[in-house]
């Protein structure tokens, strides 16, 4: 049951937009487990894929910042990098993943009524069930290596539900901004190359010269991904910079979310 | 549940389309549209390409948004804009229906109810557990259109997909159809332009026209609207054969009449002409050549009689009946000078066939643009 309408009323609220989730969460449901059934049904090896990627990046970067390369300044550089790396690696992959289901979505949004969010959050629940798996090895990783501390390991939920959400925000944001240019669609990768060497995942923010590190304060994904390191093995977490940059990405995301569902109208017009 | 219906109010959509400048440009597709439809209609939607048929269907399914008013829809929608919309090739046929229901609104739960009707319906058999993506394209369609029609939806809109898979399954899906609007109370909006499957469908009738809506209470009420329009056609355009051959034109003006009150003839009627010459200037023969609605020639024909000239000659021309098929079909007078064809008189008139019905044959829709009456002389069985 649904009205088209043209005034202001309608589904371009935020309020009534959620609903509308809860309402159709059977869809999204069966929507994520057939990205994943058709993902690795047609494969020998099927789910052990799913394990697979995570444990050769594991392995790499054990292998890699335990013998090959060192950090100072940092508790345990392995793990500095492993879940420094995972946190980003929600984030960007959430982030991808989602912005091709934009790309794919046009051919069934014309021909079904079905909002576009729902489609992003089918995808973000898939790739978010592949995430738990890198989840898992990097906690046993954390465990073996006797790092892990138990008493704020109730942290990586929420650094994990932090990732996708803010993934989620900049998918949003880039479908909102996409209806006329698609060119916001072809900014995604780019974007993430640069963001990943201006945010210390692969390095050591201790390790830049003194003058770039305050520069730091300013991108906060730097936060975003501390996070993930103080949840594992509580790498030292600055609440007052990192805590800002976290707040300042959940209210990016929620406006983000907003901008979406206001501009989806727009959309919908020019089909 | 509460009622079911569709209500248009002030409808109104326009297309912005790039100039080759740069700039945009909006085309208008409909202007200020109202309607009401209840439930137990069927409406056919009929009229030329790029009237705004599926746009109307879009803006019901809630896939587009109108430019000014509003659509209001109560009950839950199928749309078959695309026939297999929403299917997943890699997925097999059974998981599929459960996904494209899901994807229109209908739970899985609800679904499993009619699985089994829809797999046998759609004659599938024991693919359906194959992915779709190796299915014939003839399966491939009979199997979301069955799924559609069968699921529980209140409103169905359908955009030319009425021709799925061989006669035989198409007879079976627009009894199936039929049963669905006079005995479920539903309401069904199908674009065609088989006006014979419209026929015994639907119990009301849409055109497009000028960015707005006609509404028709019968077919025949349409063609008599038509007919109106088409009985004085614009004048034909003169066309040269060749280049070399003499560019004067040997008479003025060509023209077809009917002596009726429309151009639309039942299949059982002699299809008259009044061919009307003026100013004939030269010594020619005269041939008629016809077309269908696809534009191809379906036949050419000359007379021997020479015309003499005369500031105005009559011919009254009778094309045989149990001919033609439904449809359409322009007229265009050829004119020959000293057994060369000189020149084409394009669009001098245009008549329309309805009720193909043979009497002594089955009501099947055949397709073509004659259907002439051809017996079997005899039947010889050797076992």
């Amino acid at each position: 049951m649904h009205k088209v309408q043209q005034n202001k009323a309608g589904k371009d609220r935020l309020r009534d937009v959620i609903p509308m989730f809860w309402r159709q969460r059977e869809l999204i449901m069966s929507l994520a487990t057939r990205d994943l059934k058709v993902k690795y049904k047609q494969t020998i090896l099927g789910v052990v894929w799913m394990f697979l990627n995570p444990l050769l990046m594991a392995t790499i970067f054990t292998f890699f910042f335990s013998q090959i390369i060192q950090f100072t300044g940092v508790k345990h550089s392995t793990l500095y990098v492993l879940s420094g790396y995972l946190g980003w690696y929600v984030f960007s992959n959430t982030l991808q993943q989602c912005t091709l289901v934009l790309k794919d979505s046009e051919s069934i949004v014309e021909k079904i009524h079905i909002h576009r969010a729902i489609l992003v959050l089918s995808r973000c629940l898939s790739v978010g069930i592949e995430h738990l798996v890198f989840v898992l090895i990097v906690l046993l990783i954390t465990l073996v290596s006797g790092q892990l501390n138990g008493q704020f390991i109730w942290m990586i939920p929420i650094s994990y539900v932090l990732s996708s959400l803010v993934a989620l925000g900049f998918v949003f944001f880039i479908a909102g901004l996409s209806i006329f240019r698609k060119d916001f669609l072809q900014i995604v990768p780019h974007f993430l190359q640069v963001a990943i060497w201006l945010t210390p995942v692969f390095y050591a923010k201790e390790m830049l010269p003194s003058e770039f590190t305050c520069l730091l304060n300013f991108n906060p994904f730097v936060g975003m991904v501390e996070l993930w390191r103080f949840a594992f093995y509580s790498e030292p977490f600055d609440i007052g910079i990192f805590g800002f940059h976290v707040l300042i990405l959940l209210i990016l995301s929620l406006l983000s979310f907003r901008f979406f569902v206001k501009r989806e109208r727009l959309y919908l017009e020019q089909l | 549940m509460s009622d079911i219906y569709i209500k248009a109010h002030g409808l109104s959509k326009d297309y912005k389309v790039k100039t080759e400048s740069g700039g945009h440009k909006l085309i208008p597709i409909l202007e200020e549209v109202s309607f009401e439809i209840q439930r137990g209609e069927v409406l056919g939607i009929i009229g030329a390409n790029g009237s705004g048929k599926s746009t109307l269907l879009k803006l019901i399914a809630g896939v587009t948004k109108p430019n000014a008013g509003q659509v209001e829809v109560n009950g839950t929608v199928a749309s078959l804009l695309d026939i297999g919309a929403g299917f997943h090739p890699d997925l097999s046929g059974e998981e599929n229906i459960y996904l494209m229901g899901q994807l229109q609104g209908i739970s899985k739960k609800i679904s499993k109810q009619f699985v089994d009707e829809i797999i046998a319906f759609s004659e599938i058999g024991e693919f359906i557990h194959l992915p779709v993506k190796n299915y014939s394209k003839g399966m491939y369609l009979r199997l979301a259109f069955s799924t559609m029609i069968h699921l529980p939806f209140d409103i169905y809109l359908m955009d030319e997909v009425l021709s799925v898979g061989d006669i035989e399954f198409q007879e079976k899906c627009k009894k199936y159809i039929r049963n669905l609007a006079i005995g479920k109370d539903k309401i069904l909006l199908i674009i065609s332009h088989n006006y014979s499957e419209l026929k015994d469908l639907c119990t009301r009738y849409f055109t497009l026209e000028n960015q707005s809506v006609l509404d028709f209470p019968s077919l025949d009420a349409y063609f008599a609207h038509q007919a109106t329009r088409t009985k004085k056609p614009k004048d034909g355009s003169y066309q040269l054969w060749e280049q070399g051959l003499s560019a004067r034109k040997p008479l003025e003006n060509a023209a077809v009449n009917f002596r009726k009150e429309s151009a639309v003839f039942h299949f059982d009627e002699y299809v008259s002409l009044e061919i009307e010459l003026t100013n004939v200037t030269e010594n020619v023969q005269l041939g008629l050549s016809l077309r269908d609605g696809f534009n191809q020639t379906v036949f050419q024909t000359y007379f021997s009689e020479k015309i003499r000239p005369s500031s105005s000659v009559l011919l009254d021309v009778i094309l045989p009946k149990q001919f033609f098929n439904q449809g359409s079909f322009p007229i265009d007078l050829l004119f020959y000078s000293n057994g060369q064809l000189h020149c084409i008189w394009n669009d001098c008139g245009v008549f329309q066939i309805v009720e193909v019905q043979h009497p002594k044959t089955l009501s099947l829709r055949t397709w073509g643009p004659t259907k002439p009456d051809i017996q079997i002389q005899s039947i010889a069985y050797v076992d």
